[in-house]
């Protein structure tokens, strides 16, 4: 299995539906708070989450 | 990773800010581009592309560019399988037992022959449609430029070629809301060149969430791409030039549509590449 083939997978599996049948659980949350960002907030949005590629 | 690596090995992702991972972001991601170049080689071909095309196109597309991706999200799932599927006497016999998500992947990744039709119906409906750009170009083709026709050949294609045994067709599902409080557009300064480096953007981190949208990036990415089409029989070589015009203009008209859509109202900031991997953030508007 390639890596770009593994990251799919890891991504499709873990991120399919929930709330359907047995599996309720949600699998994937969001706890975003709602309004509009500042320039300030945009920055530490980036922090150390951006890469250069 | 340089800007040629990315054209022959990168995905383009949607404008979505329901990604947690760093992105090129382009309205409905390749899916959307793939759309914009399909309707594009319909007006400079002059008649219309039947679901055969499409397939054989994306086929063309894929083993040439290595990945396509599309997705939808978490409600649109839900609505698919409980309100579709469950419900579709065409469908139900041939479910047997799928409860858990990855039953349920399993199953749509090769539903058995006799419920294919009714389940690739049920993906074109517009409410299990979860990526906005797509169902805003279903339901409101005409703001869009492209025909009801051709959006569904698309969406039917996808898990069509996954079927067959193309897994390049990435189908990703995101999951939460849309609670993005901005737009960003990334800008890198000066040409882009085949070895220009690119700040790929995570839409969703701690807490926050901001649409994402590379414009200057992409319009460089559908240069080849857009040629690509052309020389896949369906349109004259000669009409490189008008398909490569017919896809720009129209592309930047879908994004305003779109984002105008999805994130009016929020503010609109650049964030520009300065030294190293800084990126300077500016207010620009308001969308």
């Amino acid at each position: 299995m390639t890596l770009r083939t593994a990251t799919t997978f890891r991504r499709e599996l873990f991120s399919l539906a929930p709330g359907v049948g047995r599996d309720s659980r949600p699998l994937s949350t969001t706890d975003a708070a709602r309004g509009p960002l500042s320039a300030a907030q945009i920055e530490q949005h980036l922090g150390d989450n951006t890469s250069v590629a | 990773m340089t800007l040629s690596a990315f054209l022959l090995q990168g995905q383009r992702s949607c404008v979505d800010d329901r990604d947690a991972q760093g992105v090129i972001g382009t309205p409905g991601g390749d899916a959307g581009e793939l759309l914009l170049g399909l309707a594009a080689t319909e007006r400079v071909r002059g008649r219309a592309l039947e679901q055969t095309n499409v397939l054989r196109l994306l086929e063309h597309h894929t083993d040439t560019f290595e990945r396509s991706y599309m997705h939808s999200d978490i409600h649109a799932m839900n609505r698919l399988m409980v309100d579709g599927l469950r419900k579709d006497d065409r469908v139900v016999p041939h479910l047997g037992v799928v409860f858990a998500a990855e039953e349920w992947r399993a199953w749509l990744g090769k539903p058995p022959r006799a419920g294919r039709e009714a389940v690739l119906f049920h993906l074109t409906r517009p409410t299990n449609i979860g990526g906005g750009h797509l169902k805003f170009a279903i339901t409101a083709g005409a703001d869009y430029g492209v025909r009801l026709e051709l959006a569904e050949h698309l969406l039917r294609a996808f898990p069509t070629l996954r079927r067959a045994g193309a897994p390049e067709f990435e189908f990703v599902i995101l999951g939460g809301d849309h609670v993005g409080g901005a737009v960003a557009n990334v800008v890198v300064p000066g040409d882009l060149r085949s070895y220009t480096r690119v700040p790929l953007v995570s839409p969703m981190v701690a807490g926050h969430q901001m649409f994402v949208n590379h414009p200057q990036v992409t319009s460089f990415l559908r240069r080849e791409p857009g040629a690509h089409l052309a020389r896949a029989d369906v349109v004259a070589a000669a009409d490189t030039a008008a398909l490569a015009d017919a896809i720009e203009a129209p592309g930047q008209q879908q994004a305003g549509q779109t984002l105008g859509r999805l994130a009016r109202g929020l503010p609109l900031f650049g964030l520009t590449l300065a030294h190293g991997s800084a990126l300077v953030v500016r207010q620009t508007g308001v969308v």
